[in-house]
């Protein structure tokens, strides 16, 4: 029997995973993105940040075992494989960082982070989200221009009864 | 005193607003109890993400966090993110976030806004403050990816240009009674935000090794941090706006009752009158015919 340690993984919605667990392995950020820009000569660090920008980061794999030194580590989106009574489970993360505590505790935080079986329909309903997110704000706005305009066409109407009751 | 005809008209158009403001208090409920679902577990995520940022705060030496995310002194430009809805009826919601935020950028030379919401964009026009940049339909339904993506526009505004400061202005949800507007800072974090971590985690001397650097770890814990904290945001400014939209539609819903029973007494007085008048125009019609009663 491996050592064991307390494995927690939180995303801002559930715990996606929490107990015992003999070894993590996670795809490390390796390098400096910034490098990335230095070399490109690109002076806006803001670039790393946009959504439209997508930048290969470097990765290594990272495997933490029971005990290790207390760690902070960044993560690149991608596989987590976690080890369960000597068994690997493998799951999909998207960027985050793991903490190793004082206290032989990991922690994984992450804003999505699904099993393989589920994250096609997660990547679709996110998809879709934005899809609909687009329609709703497009519709949203001219639902609006439409009720400012007839708005605008009622107090006209209003005005001009008011007009004639005053001549 | 108004015709029969008039008062039912009057009656008809109360009744049909009354259907409508019920089923706006029923919808308000519903998406409420939505807004509210992940808040409490999204609250605690935070609190661990502090945690964790406190930790590499505290540990990583001083000269370590270049970080333009962590600094001592706030300079620059503010940014004001300001959380509205996307439709009205809710009462003074909108208003007293925008007076809020108004009252704020007052502390500020040029400020920057950036609303979340056509009520507050609008607010903001009206008002004659130029809104840099407007964000439709992200207060109708919070989610975790509308939060993700509203901080990649939000980071690289920060580190672009002089943004050096960014303050969310929202409703926050204190308790299904108690909504109060709210401005709190975003970004850059400061030394002292941490302060109360730091006692406990005084102990613990043990330096981490950061992978790949402290830099990049730093960079991550805040991206992380801030969608965190805009789902937050969002979800506690939903909650609050369907709320106050709840009050708002069982008000109009009370006042609706309140006119129906009133228009109907009115309409039973006239239909009483009316039925009074036909009774004596009958009597005097028959007086004047001479056909008394009992003389037949």
């Amino acid at each position: 029997m491996a050592a064991e340690f307390q494995l927690e993984i939180l995303t801002p919605e559930k715990t996606f995973f929490a107990g015992t667990a003999e070894a993590v392995t996670v795809s490390a950020v390796y390098g400096d993105p910034r490098e990335h820009l230095a070399e490109n000569h690109i002076e806006d660090e803001a670039y790393l940040f946009r959504e439209d920008v997508s930048i290969d980061v470097e990765s290594a794999e990272l495997t933490v075992l029971a005990h290790h030194h207390p760690m902070v580590a960044a993560l690149a989106p991608g596989e987590i494989r976690i080890k369960v009574d000597g068994a690997w489970k493998t799951a999909y993360i998207g960027e985050g960082f793991l903490e190793v505590g004082y206290d032989n505790v990991v922690q994984i935080f992450s804003h999505l982070c699904e099993w393989p079986d589920a994250i096609d329909a997660v990547l679709a309903a996110m998809e879709e989200e934005k899809e609909q997110e687009r329609l709703r704000n497009t519709e949203s706005l001219s639902e609006h221009r439409r009720s400012e305009i007839e708005l605008q066409r009622m107090l006209d109407i209003l005005r001009r009864k008011r007009g004639n009751v005053n001549n | 005193m108004s015709t029969q005809a008039e008062i039912k008209q009057h009656l008809k158009a109360v009744r049909q607003t009354r259907q409508i403001t019920n089923a706006m208090y029923l919808l308000s409920t519903s998406r409420m109890k939505m807004a509210m679902q992940n808040i409490d577990f999204n609250l605690m995520y935070l609190e661990r993400l502090r945690r964790t940022i406190a930790g590499v705060v505290v540990t990583a030496a001083y000269n370590d966090l270049r970080d333009d995310f962590i600094v001592d002194n706030m300079l620059g430009t503010a940014v004001f993110v300001v959380v509205t809805s996307d439709k009205g009826l809710c009462g003074g919601y909108n208003t007293a976030v925008v007076d809020l935020a108004l009252e704020k950028m007052k502390e500020h030379e040029k400020p920057v806004v950036i609303s979340l919401g056509i009520v507050g964009d609008r607010m903001f026009r009206d008002r004659g403050v130029p809104v840099a940049y407007s964000w439709f339909g992200a207060s109708q339904h919070p989610t975790l990816n509308l939060a993700s993506q509203v901080t990649s526009k939000i980071i690289p505004l920060y580190l672009t240009n002089d943004f050096h400061q960014i303050y969310v202005v929202y409703t926050e949800y204190v308790n299904a009674n108690v909504q109060v507007p709210r401005c709190t800072r975003l970004l850059p974090l400061l030394r002292e935000d941490f302060s109360d971590i730091e006692e406990e985690r005084g102990a613990a001397n043990t330096r981490p090794i950061f992978e790949p650097n402290v830099g990049v770890v730093f960079d991550y814990l805040v991206n992380q941090y801030c969608i965190g904290y805009m789902y937050d945001v969002l979800m506690q400014s939903a909650a609050s706006e369907n709320i106050a939209r709840m009050n708002a539609m069982q008000n109009a819903t009370r006042n609706a009752d309140e006119m129906i029973r009133q228009l109907s007494a009115d309409l039973n007085a006239v239909r009483q009158q009316q039925i009074t008048n036909e009774i004596t125009e009958i009597a005097a019609a028959c007086e004047a015919g001479g056909l008394q009663k009992g003389e037949g």
